[in-house]
């Protein structure tokens, strides 16, 4: 029986495509990418944050996105300025985002709860999430889903969504194309609405209602007329997934 | 004049080093997160007692908590502070919510223009990436031009120019060369952003002693400090990786952590 961490990372795996470029943190977004490589997309390049691209390392994962792990039989190494400009030129088409908090219309909060002057909670900040929020042409964005993490307005507005809904990314000066693609929690998996750009479930995992998906937010969420279940995890996709972190540094 | 100049030798102790920063002043800190950080010259910087500074980083960990448990600093530029998936970085946190640390708002991007401004000598820096987030309308940071070629709405850096930028090298030479294994980071950028250069090394060896091409070039460098494990217990790649064990016991027990520090000997 699959662990939702485990659940969780095979979903945001097959969500990649055979060939792309990705823009990798570490923890289940690193499992994700590194299980699409293994199984489906043979030819995805993996960049990290810390200037390691392609690293395809034969032992442990890396843990940290400026491990030199990340560039073990690797592409390329360069530096953050290396790969940042990458991105802004526009060469990297999927990233991973997380946040401690997320709204509607998949704008994310990693900087602080409370007022920004005056912080209840001091988060790390935004790292390269504002980048890849607003470069990236597809972000996925993993986190765990209750009602203090879907809000229906963020303490601070750190990585855009679709900022308050269709036509602001592009009013603002953010490239054509780009923004949130999926969200995925334990409970399921979201994408945008075409018309709204507000988050409505598209799949939901085994073992969760429809109820569950209101009860753990915020915000109001729509649920897609034709809405399924996640398949379960294959025993090829948890082998490999297991392969990967023997230790259960992130699955434990 | 050239910054680093050309003396016979630049080589000093790390007390030495660390005695020429002035209290209040703006240090760029090389390395990533857990990765050949600086962190000798950092808890030199606590034992000499050094207060007021202001630190520049783009991605900062054990570096600046420990300098925000020791109360040395007074604000940070960066673009994010913690330990990734280890914890978040309290004593950094709690030094925020208590205003006793002023943040510089900014994405490790932005750092990194702000940087090369100073780099190409201009007072500002284009950058993508920041159209709808709230760090620029917030911070000043970040502030929004109109290119005068094509009218669209432009981010821009203001120059970030460190009074003294600190790395932390593989190899370094007498004349101030270095060399550092695997990614760069920010540490080149750093480096000719800066108005002053120190390097600490793992290792030291005469100019004449070269088998891998130095990036850091010795004239901007003023002075080179031997620091065996100086990125412990972070990483520094091949020669050793994050001391976990350490990390994890600073994360439990900060200021027993910082008392070691204090009462340590420096090792050379």
């Amino acid at each position: 029986m699959a662990t939702e961490t485990e659940k969780m990372i095979i979903a945001a795996s097959r969500e990649l495509p055979k060939e792309t470029a990705v823009f990798v943190g570490t923890g289940m977004p690193l499992l994700a990418s590194v299980l699409a490589l293994n199984t489906h997309s043979p030819n995805i390049l993996l960049v990290y944050e810390g200037g390691g691209i392609g690293g395809n390392p034969t032992g442990r994962l890396p843990i940290q996105v400026s491990e030199s792990l990340t560039y073990e039989n690797g592409v390329a190494v360069g530096s953050m300025d290396y790969v940042m400009s990458l991105a802004q030129a526009g060469w990297i088409q999927y990233g991973f985002l997380g946040g401690a908090q997320i709204d509607a219309y998949g704008n994310l909060n990693t900087t602080v709860i409370g007022d920004w002057e005056n912080p209840k909670v001091r988060l790390p900040g935004s790292g390269g999430g504002a980048d890849i929020a607003s470069l990236c042409e597809r972000t996925i964005i993993l986190m765990r889903q209750d009602r203090k993490k879907f809000v229906p307005k963020l303490d601070f507005l750190t990585s855009p969504g679709y900022l308050t809904g269709p036509g602001e990314r592009e009013k603002v000066g953010l490239p054509a194309n780009t923004g949130p693609y999926r969200v995925i929690t334990q409970i399921g998996i979201y994408g945008f609405d075409e018309q709204t750009k507000q988050m409505t479930l598209l799949q939901l995992f085994e073992g969760y209602t429809l109820d569950d998906v209101q009860q753990q937010s915020g915000f109001p969420i729509a649920i897609s007329a034709d809405w399924s279940y996640v398949k379960a995890p294959t025993e090829l996709e948890l082998e490999a997934l297991h392969a990967l972190d023997p230790d259960g540094v992130v699955l434990a | 004049m050239i910054k680093g100049g050309f003396k016979l030798t630049k080589q000093v102790s790390i007390e030495e080093a660390v005695a020429s920063i002035k209290d209040g002043s703006l240090l760029a800190l090389g390395g990533n997160a857990l990765h050949r950080s600086p962190i000798a010259f950092v808890q030199e910087l606590i034992r000499q007692d050094k207060k007021g500074l202001s630190v520049i980083k783009t991605a900062g960990a054990l570096d600046i908590d420990l300098l925000a448990l020791s109360k040395s600093i007074s604000s940070v530029y960066a673009g994010y502070i913690g330990f990734e998936m280890l914890g978040l970085a309290q004593n950094y946190r709690k030094g925020v919510q208590q205003e006793e640390i002023v943040v510089h708002e900014h994405a490790c991007a932005s750092v990194i223009a702000g940087l090369r401004a100073s780099v190409y000598g201009v007072p500002f820096q284009p950058i993508n990436g920041f159209q709808g987030s709230e760090l620029p309308e917030l911070t000043g940071l970040v502030k929004n031009v109109t290119c005068p070629f094509t009218n669209k709405k432009t981010a821009v850096v203001e120059a970030l120019r460190p009074d003294v930028t600190v790395i932390h090298a593989n190899i370094a030479d007498e004349k101030g060369n270095a060399y550092v294994d695997g990614s760069l980071f920010e540490d080149l950028i750093m480096v000719k952003a800066a108005k002053q250069v120190i390097v600490t090394a793992e290792k030291i060896i005469h100019s004449a002693e070269w088998k891998v091409t130095p990036q850091v070039p010795g004239f901007l460098v003023e002075s080179v400090v031997l620091a065996e494990k100086g990125a412990a217990p972070g990483s520094c790649a091949p020669l050793y990786s994050i001391d976990a064990e350490q990390v994890t016991e600073y994360l439990q027990n900060p200021a027993s952590y910082l008392e070691k520090v204090k009462g340590a000997v420096t090792h050379v």
